[in-house]
């Protein structure tokens, strides 16, 4: 109980809003509409790497104070990882250089179970399967590769409900006192069910009924949205683990935020990366 | 007495010309003496490094990486780089860079145009395999594959699935017409997928949302596919020798420039702690003092007479006794204790100035562990598994002379209480046997306890002392007054407990309240004296009987700790206790077997096996309470740690304890 205590504490002192007083003066201080796009592009990427980094201190923070929460917390750290292996996967697939798609990696740091060195060398989708081995995605990669083959939209969609499936797996685990932290971690994964629904529809040309057979947590709906979860969660929960998931939700909409901003913001490396990887022109 | 202090370290600053800068860090390099500083003290060291060294330290970082990786595609080892290459690299980093730069090109195209040829081949030769035995199911399930691409009315898929992937594929599929049909018993399942034309389109998205394996032509020739895959196999292995061809071919050309971006990465690494100052630059470092000389040629002889070379003892470098600049440390003990070195370590790295405890360390250690575990036969035992493993595993060392040393110990105690393998007719009992003689050892494990504290305290005094903060080493509570008032209600509860014989004499318990006293009232005029720095104005923030109610409750409960540490050793005697325990239960178990039939052997099996457990679990048990002993009761009252590990710039690794005694 101490140790949950003591994440309560430390978790609140990280909290902070998306930007700062002073990225908001410098962004103030341009004079033109050049300069302003530039400092803009630069606060982006920026932002986005901060906010990353914030994430994955507060995921790192979590596993320490409330170790019977770690299964659930990875569970939820592989729905970056997992963005790692689409990536890797993508790039194979439209044979991109690795300089390339190397900034659109999500640097899990020692949390992550996938590491971006560990594809020096591969040519090829059963290349990048063998050098999942040994990490939780080699049984998935395995079968998505023999299932999919070189269908990409099929085989990112099915990265995706896979990691929902391992969190929800997690979720059904938690205990029957947890029943806050149970509704904030399924609104966590019902976000993400529809951030897949619109991507599966919009991207891979999947029918909506389809898509919607991917959802991870199909029909169940709840009335409070996730701020309002999180912000039951703040109240006098000191002792369970409703507060931390919904320190980490928050970090997870911020970071949503920030990348799409760096996304949009003009940041041409990232722009250029991010096209190159998605087969959008000079591939 | 070099072990009780670390090798005594001098502060050395260079002033080079900018243009000399790489050849005297080569040379610095070369001689493994220096631990740079970054000179900007906290600030980045790229604000201060010459013009340019931040740039192409990033570059060859680059260029380190490409090599890694075209050498990992290749399966080629990179060397460690050596001190012997110095000689024959140049100076000039931006011209090496372009050179490796250009001989690096055209071996990563060559190797990504194999790797990526042998890669195809690999995946091809696995994929048509596979269509070979998903061919060869198809036939012996007896499809027709012309039939069915035939069929008018209906749309047939073969494919392979588990019970969860045709299960998620019906679901999928409901409420169209249609059916799964498996065709074979094997993991996953051969199925035939049937459903009516109108669906097909259903079944195709279906399809791409489950995890059913498609098999994509099913009237495919099992023969041709043989003859495919074993082309593709053919294939494969001549890829993999063209790729053979070109390690052989381009390794020590890659090897080469490893070794060369290494070097250079190194070297301009060490260069960004530098400070530019106009058309110089100043290098700062820490080296042992008898080295200084060596180094000093050394630098002359590659940058010549513009080399301005100052030579500080550490002593005399501001912020080193204050704690604000640290000094690293560099031990030169014996071989014996290098294994409590690591111990030592473990706990904490001492800071330059402070008493090195791994002597005392040692000796505490070997007696706890020779007190807790006297047996002439374990001992022996593990004598020889420490002379093992110092024979013929040269990795294991360190644990190989601990062991010995233990096992010393251990004998040595063993022989004291007349015991081998727990047998008391063998020696004649020199000292006493635990077990019978239980309050005479706890007594001893007591004294033993007080002479540790003590010791702890001593190590304190001296440790405050050098730091320069005289008034805690002689007034403070942990200070020589502590001390002192241990030992005076030390001595007061021996007079009261234990037998008269035993007993100090009253002149000394006077004697030493008398010297408490005196370092009490005499504490702040000698800190006065010695400190050699103003005296702090004294500011009071609360009247002076709360101050003194304050320092007496404060030393009270010092004086309660210092007791609670001393009786902690009481352990010592029961550790020994239950050793000779186990023993007796030992062969109270091995005698009830040796009376049944046939029980010799099984008394025979109980004595060693006990023993075996014996040596490796209470030896574990009581090596951890010794730690636990060493650590917490004696550690805690005088280590300071915060220190730093001397590691010089060098091309090749080389760990501490070594540097050690290659500077001797």
């Amino acid at each position: 109980m101490t140790h949950r205590a003591y994440g309560f504490a430390r978790l609140s002192a990280q909290r902070s809003s998306l930007l700062s007083r002073d990225d908001i003066s410098a962004l103030r201080l341009t004079s033109d509409p050049q300069s302003s796009s530039r400092a803009a592009s630069a606060l982006a990427i920026d932002t986005e790497r901060k906010r990353f980094n914030r994430l994955i201190a507060r995921y790192r923070a979590i596993l320490r104070c409330y170790r019977d929460a770690a299964p659930l917390v990875r569970a939820f750290l592989r729905f970056h990882e997992v963005e790692n292996v689409k990536l890797i996967w993508r790039a194979t697939l439209r044979d991109v250089a690795p300089e390339r798609w190397r900034p659109s990696w999500r640097d899990l740091e020692d949390l992550a179970e996938v590491a971006i060195d560990s594809f020096p060398g591969v040519h090829t989708l059963f290349d990048v399967v063998e050098r999942l081995r040994g990490t939780p995605f080699e049984q998935i990669a395995a079968r998505i590769y023999r299932a999919h083959g070189t269908d990409l939209g099929a085989a990112e969609l099915e990265f995706d409900h896979w990691a929902s499936m391992q969190a929800v797996a997690e979720i059904e685990s938690l205990d029957k006192s947890e029943s806050l932290a149970r509704q904030i971690a399924e609104a966590m994964v019902r976000q993400r069910d529809e951030e897949i629904m619109r991507r599966g529809v919009s991207a891979y040309g999947l029918s909506p009924e389809f898509v919607d057979a991917q959802r991870a947590l199909p029909g169940r709906r709840t009335k409070a949205d996730l701020p309002a979860l999180c912000r039951r969660a703040f109240r006098g929960q000191a002792m369970s683990l409703a507060p931390a998931l919904a320190y980490a939700a928050l970090a997870e909409r911020d970071y949503a935020l920030a990348r799409a901003l760096a996304e949009r913001g003009g940041d041409s490396e990232l722009d250029t990366a991010a096209d190159a990887v998605a087969g959008r022109g000079g591939g | 007495m070099s072990v009780l202090r670390t090798v005594p370290m001098v502060h050395f600053r260079v002033q080079v010309q900018t243009r000399d800068a790489p050849a005297v860090t080569r040379a610095i390099a070369g001689a493994g003496l220096l631990h740079l500083v970054d000179i900007a003290h906290g600030r980045s060291p790229y604000e201060t490094a010459p013009p340019g060294v931040a740039d192409l330290y990033a570059a060859f970082r680059d260029l380190r990486n490409r090599v890694r990786v075209a050498s990992e595609k290749l399966g080629v080892r990179l060397a460690e780089p050596e001190g012997s290459l110095l000689d024959n690299a140049g100076n000039d980093f931006a011209a090496e860079r372009e050179r490796i730069a250009a001989t690096l090109e055209p071996i990563e195209k060559r190797i990504d145009q194999l790797s990526h040829a042998a890669s195809a081949a690999h995946e091809r030769a696995i994929n048509l395999a596979e269509q070979l035995e998903n061919a060869q199911r198809l036939r012996d399930a007896a499809i027709d594959g012309q039939l069915v691409s035939a069929a008018k009315f209906v749309t047939i898929r073969f494919a392979l699935a588990d019970d969860e992937a045709a299960d998620a594929l019906a679901s999928l599929l409901t409420p169209v017409p249609f059916a799964i049909i498996p065709l074979d018993a094997r993991e996953p399942r051969l199925v035939a997928i049937a459903v009516a034309n109108f669906a097909r389109p259903r079944l195709e998205e279906a399809q791409r949302v489950s995890l059913v394996r498609p098999i994509r032509d099913p009237s495919s020739d099992v023969d041709q596919l043989r003859r495919d895959r074993d082309d593709a196999v053919a294939a494969e292995a001549t890829a993999r020798k063209e790729l053979q061809t070109a390690r052989d071919e381009l390794a020590p050309a890659l090897v080469s420039i490893g070794q060369k971006v290494e070097i250079a990465t190194l070297l301009l690494q060490a260069q960004t702690f530098f400070a530019a100052a106009g058309r110089f630059v100043v290098i700062s470092g820490w080296l042992p003092a008898e080295s200084a000389a060596r180094l000093k040629e050394k630098i002359r002889a590659a940058a010549g007479e513009g080399a301005v070379v100052d030579v500080e003892r550490a002593e005399d470098v501001p912020g080193v006794l204050e704690g604000s600049m640290r000094v690293p440390i560099l031990h030169r003990n014996p071989l014996v204790l290098r294994p409590f070195q690591r111990l030592v370590n473990l706990y904490g790295t001492p800071s330059y100035g402070e008493v090195q405890p791994t002597a005392f360390f040692a000796i505490s250690f070997l007696l706890m562990f020779g007190l807790m575990f006297g047996d002439v036969g374990h001992g022996a035992i593990l004598f020889i598994a420490g002379w093992s493993l110092f024979r013929y595993l040269p990795q294991y060392l360190d644990y190989g002379i601990l062991l010995m040393e233990a096992g010393s110990a251990s004998m040595a105690f063993g022989v004291l209480y007349g015991s081998v393998f727990g047998v008391h007719t063998i020696l004649p009992t020199l000292w006493l046997e635990p077990l019978h003689d239980m309050q005479r050892f706890m007594m001893t494990a007591i004294a033993i306890g007080a002479l540790i504290v003590t010791t702890g305290l001593v190590l304190n005094v001296i440790n405050t002392w050098r730091i320069g903060n005289v008034k805690d080493a002689l007034s403070g509570s942990r200070g020589l007054f502590g001390a002192l008032l241990y030992w005076v209600v030390l001595v007061l509860l021996a007079r009261t407990f234990i037998a008269p014989a035993y007993v100090v004499p009253a002149w000394l318990i006077f004697s030493l309240a008398a010297a408490a006293v005196a370092v009490l009232v005499a504490g702040r005029p000698l800190a006065r004296r010695f400190e050699h720095r103003r005296p702090a104005p004294v500011v009071r923030t609360s009247p002076v009987w709360l101050t003194l109610l304050e320092s007496a409750i404060e030393l009270v409960d010092t004086l309660f700790s210092y007791f609670a540490n001393t009786i902690s050793f009481v352990r010592v005697a029961a550790f020994a206790a239950v050793h000779a325990g186990v023993f007796i239960a030992i062969f109270t178990v091995a005698d009830t077997l040796a009376h049944m039939r046939g029980g010799g052997v099984f008394s025979v099996g109980v004595h060693v096996a006990g023993n075996a457990l014996m040596i490796l679990l209470e030896g574990l048990t009581v090596s951890v309470q010794v730690l636990r002993l060493e650590y917490y009761e004696f550690f805690g009252k005088f280590f300071r740690g915060g220190g730093e590990a001397y590691v010089p710039l060098m091309l090749r690794h080389e760990p501490a304890e070594s540097l050690g005694r290659k500077h001797a």
